[in-house]
Formats: structure tokens, C-alpha cells, sequence
């Protein structure tokens, strides 16, 4: 290998342990080790290096209980001969042994707590804390239908749509409205990450506690309501009994009673709100006798790039799109048997002033969203995220989990937070019959804006009701760029999302995600939470000259 | 059949003497050594679930625990597919790719491995201090004051020190080893 191509899977390999590859770095980096041992070789000796150094220096843990220490702490001579003890100093010998007890304390103590009380703790809490209790339209991220009867072992779950009811082991009901993504930590202790989740505990129990990304709440003996917004707001709103909340960023801590609600603001402190009493779906509606449960709604993304041409006519917002040049459309549906049914046309198109975007919407339960509150795109919407600076290019760098990142070798990035990466949400208010949009900032905990002013937005409903159109013209300084608006040539990053509701306009049916890049999406795995929270999987926005 | 009070105390001596080697194999397939101590803990419960059924004259214990510390990286993969953590993940293919060419040189870990202590004996005790200060607490960003640096020049250090220790291993051991 020469020194170049040393140097440089050298620099791969620091930003693979750094948590920093770029998708194009990844390409490269599996690349070079699928086609070569000793590229392979001399990768995984620097893995041994950061490997080594992180087990050296790993911080230490807990004590060693006193009477279990005849166990532990035996000399390293007693050991089995396969220990590898052979360093090539007494000074580091020392160091090691030194380090070897020191470290060995954390698991030590843990494998001593299960030789004590193995036989009454495995069995429960490593195998599966709650089980699925009932569904609604049920739809795991991955596509598959969520089972009735379905024990859910402990780690992250994530809902694509419909409404749950999850029992755990201590009888806590959980009700968890789609899209959500949550932690089952034990049957005592939840995460929730986004979306909606009722917790009831039973009458004359309580402990129960459900991290929130800024906050956590402990049941009093109660039942309440959390709430976390795609922008990564967390809200709890009390239903009976009382809750502790406090925050996780700064020195605050409340009790909120029957009625009350909280709401963390982006510096931590928290805030009381209003209590509607229908911001959470807290029981299943009654199904009506014959009434299909309906399949899964679920689509694969094909489309790269959404080409953005200027409009050859005057632009009226009236969702009729006889004025569109639809040359440029797209289109992409639910997997059959669905694909007839639910479905998106989209088409985008700019000028000097304003973005333009119309969507034509396959959907059986048309305009029916009765959602107010931050969840309100569930209830049925499309989203369209843009950036909207060139000096980001594509892919972009942002994501929820920079933004949040505490690692110091991937420090937040100002992509994460830059108040030109906008997410557009445009749902039709079922309650006062008008276009509705919100305005999402950044990646996380950013601003964000219902219904400002200088925006146009109408819906028309299918003659056969079996669909919609929306047309909006969203002037450029409410996407912060009126004075260096996008033009011919920029290429900059794009997502588009459509969410379906059920017949109430409440619940989430499901949803689609489109225009995406195609090395994300052939990642096994990739989930429309990872497209939403992940600038780097958003597909290419692509502005064109007039004709 | 219960195992004995005796086969527990020799499991566990088993389990701590082995911990190290868990440890890096599982970092060789999770780069983040946060996610690492989740899963060394994993894997120490399950080892110690299935003690009954480790059997010495089948194999090296090493072997058999990192059989079992990747089932969890399997399980981590699939689990946290979504998170950002799993998407620095190499893929299923390359990662394979690289426990075969562990299993074609299994010395050669140890040997870097004891070549690694040699080579910190190299550094000076201000490139020690970077490692120890980069290593040793929560994170690069919480360890940059007391360092008097900005994480940004703390981490630039720790990329140097790396780099030296790592053409100090090769070199070691390509000379022959320490022997």
C-alpha cells in the first residue's frame, strides 16, 4: 500500500471511530476493505489502537461489595493460563493489573448481583417487560403489521401508524399513537423519543417513569399524557392523579395535577400549557360492527431528485394545477394492494418571490384533520423539507442526532440548527375548513411557526372523494432566504412525506416517504424516522433554468 | 445440571480475564466505545445465563464469548437500525469480511495488542496526557477545559497521538514482535 492510500484509509478510520464518515467516506471505506486483506489488516490494527486506549483509560465504575471481593480480586497468577498477561514492562504490568481490578469492578458487581438473585431478576427483566394488548391500524416501521398477543422485549420500537395498547409487567397501560418511536427500558421505565403515548398506571400504583428528551416524568398515581414533537418538544399533560416532572437540562422540578400541562422550551425550563382534553387519544374507538381493520400502509421510495423549474404562467393558488407545467411531476404510492388507492403527485416550482408546491393525494378519508396541536400533521398532511442554502449542498450534514449529540468527536454542526432547513407541513384544518401550515427550523428544539403571514395555501377535494389537491405559494423570507433565494442550477436537499388519517381525521393510517438519496434507502433498516431525523438521506432539490 | 459454587468462581475468572478481549473484539465492530459498554454488559449476562453450557475442551473461552458478543452485535444492528449510532455501523458484508480476516490471524490482535503498551511507552508524557485526557472522562468536549484546549485542538492531538501508535504497532510487530 503507498503512503497515499495509507494516509487516507487512515483518515477513514479516524472519522469511522469519531462517529463522523460521511456517506460518500462510508462508500469508500467498505469499498477499500471488501476489495483488499491487507487494507483490512491495517484498518483493524488501528482499531485496536482506539480499542486498546478506550479499554486502558475506560473510567471506573462502581465498588466491589465487600464480601465478594475473596471472588474478584483474586491474583492475577490464579488466573487461567489463556489469559493473555504477558506486557512488555513492569510499568505497564502494573499499569494493567492496577487498571484490570479497577475495571473489572462494573461487570464484576453485575455478574455478583446475578449469582445473588439471578433466578428471581433474569427471567423478568431480560426477556419481554409488555405485551401488545390491542391495534389499531397497526404498523411497525419495517412494514410489518403490529400482533395482538406480541411480547415486546426491552429496546427502541417504532410505530409508522395506528393506535397500540401495550400492557407491561407491572400492569401499566401504555396507549401509543403513531408516528412514535420509544424505549421499553423495563416494565417500570419508558422512553419516548417522537410521538404520542397515554400512561395509565392502576389504581393505587405509581413509579412509573417515562424519559422525555428534555424531561422526565414520574407517575404520582395517575394517568397522563406525553407528548414529543418532530422538533423534539416534550409536553405532559395530566389526565388524574399527579406527576413529577422535571427537567433533564436544568435544576427544575414540578408537580402537575388533574388538568395541568408542561411543556419543555429549548432552554430546558419548563412551562405550563393548555389542556385540551382530546390532545391524546387515551381509548380505542368502538370499531363499527363489519367494519374492515384495514392493511398496512407502506411504501418503498424510488424517486432521487425533484426538478424545480420556474412556472411558465402566473401562478393562482386555488388548487386547481391547470397552469402547471406537469412535466416535472412525480409520483409514488403505497405497495399494492394499496398503490390505487393512496398515492402522491407532486410537483414544485419558484420564481423570484415564492416556492411553490402542489400535491395531488390519493386518500379514501380526504381532508378530514381535526389535530390542533404539534402531532397535527398525523391527522393527515403532506410535509415537504427543503434546505434553502447553497452552502450546505448535498447531502446535507444536519440531523436529530447531531443536534443532540454530546460526543465530542461529533459535535452538534451548524447545518443541525440552520434556520434554512425548514420543514413545510401543509394539512387542511377539518374544523375551520382552511389550508394550514407550520414551519419547522433546524433538525431539533429550533423554532417554529403556525400559519405566518405572506403565505397562499388551498385544498379541493376529489369530485369522487377519493382524494385531494393542494396548491401553496410560501414566499422565500419565510424560508429565510429572500435575499439569496435558490436559482437555475442550485442543487439543494429535499424530502417529501404524506401522512394518511383514519376516518376521524386523528389517527395516523399510515405514510410514504419520497424523494430520498438512493444510498440511504438501500440501507437495510432505513425507517421514515431516519429519513425525517437524517439530513443525509434527503434526495436532491434541483432548480431549473426558464424556458 | 446447577453449576457449582466452584465452576462460578472459575467462570467468572474465566469472564474477567477475558473481558479485555470481548472488549475489543466488540469495538472492532461498534465504533463507539458508549454503545461498547452497553454491549460488553449484554454480553457478560448471557455468558453468564449460558455457563452451564461452556464447555473448555470444545474451544478457548475467547472464542466462544466473541461468538456470543456478536450475536449482540447482530441484535444491536437489527434493534437500533434507526438510531444514528447503527447507521455509523460498517455493512453486514464488510463486517464479515473483517471477522474472517480476525479468524485467519487470530495472534495478531494479541500481538497489537502488546504492542500497543509497548508503543504508549513511546509517547511522551504529553501525548500520554491527551490520550489519558481524550479516554479517560465523558467525552473530548467535557475533558477540553481542564486541558486548557478547545475540544477542536484536543481532538486534532488525540488524531496525532492515534496515528503514531498505530504505524508503532505495525512497525512492532511487523519487526518480529516484542519477543
Amino acid at each position: 500500500m503507498n503512503a497515499s492510500d495509507a494516509d487516507e484509509l487512515r483518515a477513514l478510520a479516524e472519522a469511522y471511530v469519531a462517529g463522523e464518515l460521511s456517506p460518500v467516506q462510508k462508500v469508500t471505506l467498505e469499498d477499500r476493505l471488501r476489495a483488499s486483506e491487507e487494507t483490512r489488516l491495517r484498518f483493524m490494527a488501528f482499531l485496536e489502537v482506539h480499542a486498546g486506549l478506550a479499554w486502558e483509560y475506560r473510567p471506573a465504575g462502581v465498588e466491589l461489595p465487600q464480601s465478594t471481593r475473596s471472588i474478584f480480586l483474586a491474583p492475577s497468577s490464579s488466573l487461567p493460563s489463556e489469559m493473555p498477561n504477558k506486557a512488555p514492562s513492569t510499568r505497564n504490568r502494573q499499569l494493567r493489573s492496577k487498571k484490570f481490578l479497577l475495571w473489572a469492578l462494573p461487570i464484576a458487581a453485575a455478574v455478583v448481583l446475578l449469582l445473588t438473585i439471578a433466578r428471581m431478576w433474569l427471567p423478568d427483566e431480560s426477556s419481554s417487560p409488555a405485551m401488545v394488548k390491542a391495534s389499531l391500524h397497526g404498523q411497525w416501521a419495517d412494514g410489518g403489521e403490529v400482533t395482538v398477543g406480541s411480547l415486546l422485549p426491552p429496546g427502541i420500537w417504532e410505530l409508522q401508524s395506528g393506535l397500540v395498547e401495550i400492557e407491561t409487567t407491572s400492569n401499566t397501560t401504555l396507549i401509543v399513537e403513531a408516528p412514535a418511536q420509544f424505549e421499553l427500558i423495563n416494565a417500570m421505565h419508558g422512553r419516548l423519543m417522537a410521538g404520542n403515548v397515554v400512561v395509565r398506571m392502576p389504581k393505587g400504583k405509581s413509579g412509573f417513569v417515562m424519559d422525555l428528551p428534555q424531561m422526565r416524568v414520574t407517575d404520582l398515581g395517575t394517568e397522563f399524557g406525553v407528548s414529543v414533537a418532530p422538533n423534539g418538544k416534550s409536553l405532559v399533560q395530566v389526565y388524574d392523579g399527579k406527576v413529577r416532572a422535571e427537567s433533564l437540562t436544568v435544576p427544575e422540578s414540578k408537580e402537575l395535577t388533574i388538568g395541568e400541562s408542561m411543556v419543555s422550551k429549548a432552554d430546558g425550563t419548563l412551562s405550563p400549557q393548555k389542556s385540551p382534553e382530546n390532545r391524546f387519544i387515551r381509548k380505542f374507538p368502538p370499531r363499527s360492527p363489519g367494519q374492515e381493520p384495514g392493511g398496512v400502509l407502506y411504501s418503498r421510495s424510488k424517486v432521487d431528485a425533484v426538478r424545480i423549474a420556474p412556472p411558465a404562467a402566473p401562478v393562482v393558488i386555488d388548487a386547481d394545477l391547470s397552469e402547471w407545467n406537469h412535466r416535472n411531476a412525480f409520483r409514488s404510492a403505497c405497495l399494492p394492494p394499496y398503490s390505487d388507492a393512496y398515492y402522491v403527485e407532486g410537483m414544485m416550482m419558484y420564481d423570484a418571490q415564492y416556492l411553490y408546491i402542489s400535491a395531488h393525494v390519493g386518500d379514501p378519508e380526504p381532508m378530514r384533520n381535526v389535530v390542533t396541536d404539534t402531532m397535527d400533521f398525523a391527522g393527515g398532511s403532506v410535509i415537504v423539507r427543503v434546505s434553502t442554502d447553497r452552502d450546505l449542498g448535498w447531502p446535507l450534514k444536519g440531523s436529530v442526532a447531531n443536534a443532540t449529540s454530546k460526543r465530542a468527536a461529533n459535535p452538534p454542526l451548524p447545518d443541525s440548527f440552520s434556520d434554512r432547513v425548514v420543514s413545510i407541513i401543509m394539512s387542511h384544518d377539518a374544523q375551520s375548513n382552511k389550508a394550514h401550515m407550520l414551519l419547522n427550523y433546524g433538525f431539533y428544539l429550533s423554532d417554529s411557526v403556525s400559519n405566518p403571514p405572506g403565505w397562499r395555501g388551498a385544498f379541493r377535494k376529489d369530485a369522487d372523494g377519493r382524494g385531494y389537491t393542494l396548491e401553496y405559494a410560501i414566499p422565500w423570507n419565510l424560508l429565510n432566504c429572500e435575499t439569496d433565494p435558490p436559482r437555475a442550477g442550485d442543487v439543494m436537499a429535499a424530502l417529501w412525506m404524506v401522512h394518511w388519517s383514519d376516518t376521524d381525521g386523528r389517527l395516523c393510517r399510515g405514510q410514504l416517504v419520497e424523494v430520498t438519496n438512493p444510498k440511504a434507502r438501500s440501507k437495510p433498516g432505513a425507517t421514515p424516522s431516519t429519513f425525517f431525523r437524517d439530513g443525509a438521506t434527503w434526495g436532491r432539490a434541483v432548480y431549473l433554468p426558464k424556458k | 445440571m446447577e453449576p457449582s459454587p466452584e465452576s462460578d468462581e472459575r467462570f467468572v475468572a474465566l469472564l474477567l480475564a477475558n473481558q479485555s478481549r470481548i472488549f475489543r473484539f466488540l469495538i472492532t465492530l461498534v465504533p463507539s466505545r458508549y454503545d461498547v459498554d452497553d454491549l460488553l454488559q449484554e454480553t457478560c449476562v448471557t455468558l453468564w445465563k449460558n455457563r452451564e453450557k461452556y464447555d473448555p475442551a470444545a474451544g478457548e473461552f475467547a472464542s466462544w464469548a466473541c461468538a456470543i458478543a456478536h450475536n449482540k452485535v447482530r441484535n444491536f444492528r437489527r434493534r437500533e437500525a434507526s438510531r444514528a449510532s447503527a447507521q455509523e455501523l460498517l455493512s453486514e458484508d464488510v463486517t464479515e469480511a473483517l471477522m474472517t480476516t480476525r479468524e485467519k490471524h487470530p495472534s495478531l490482535m494479541d500481538e497489537w495488542h502488546q504492542a500497543l503498551a509497548y508503543c504508549m511507552e513511546q509517547l511522551t508524557p504529553h501525548q500520554r496526557s491527551v490520550v489519558e485526557e481524550c479516554y479517560g472522562g465523558a467525552s473530548i468536549k467535557a475533558a477540553a477545559p481542564s486541558a486548557g484546549r478547545t475540544p477542536n485542538a484536543l481532538y486534532k492531538a488525540l488524531r496525532h497521538v492515534r496515528g503514531l501508535l498505530h504505524d508503532c504497532i505495525l512497525k512492532t510487530v511487523n519487526k518480529g514482535g516484542l519477543a
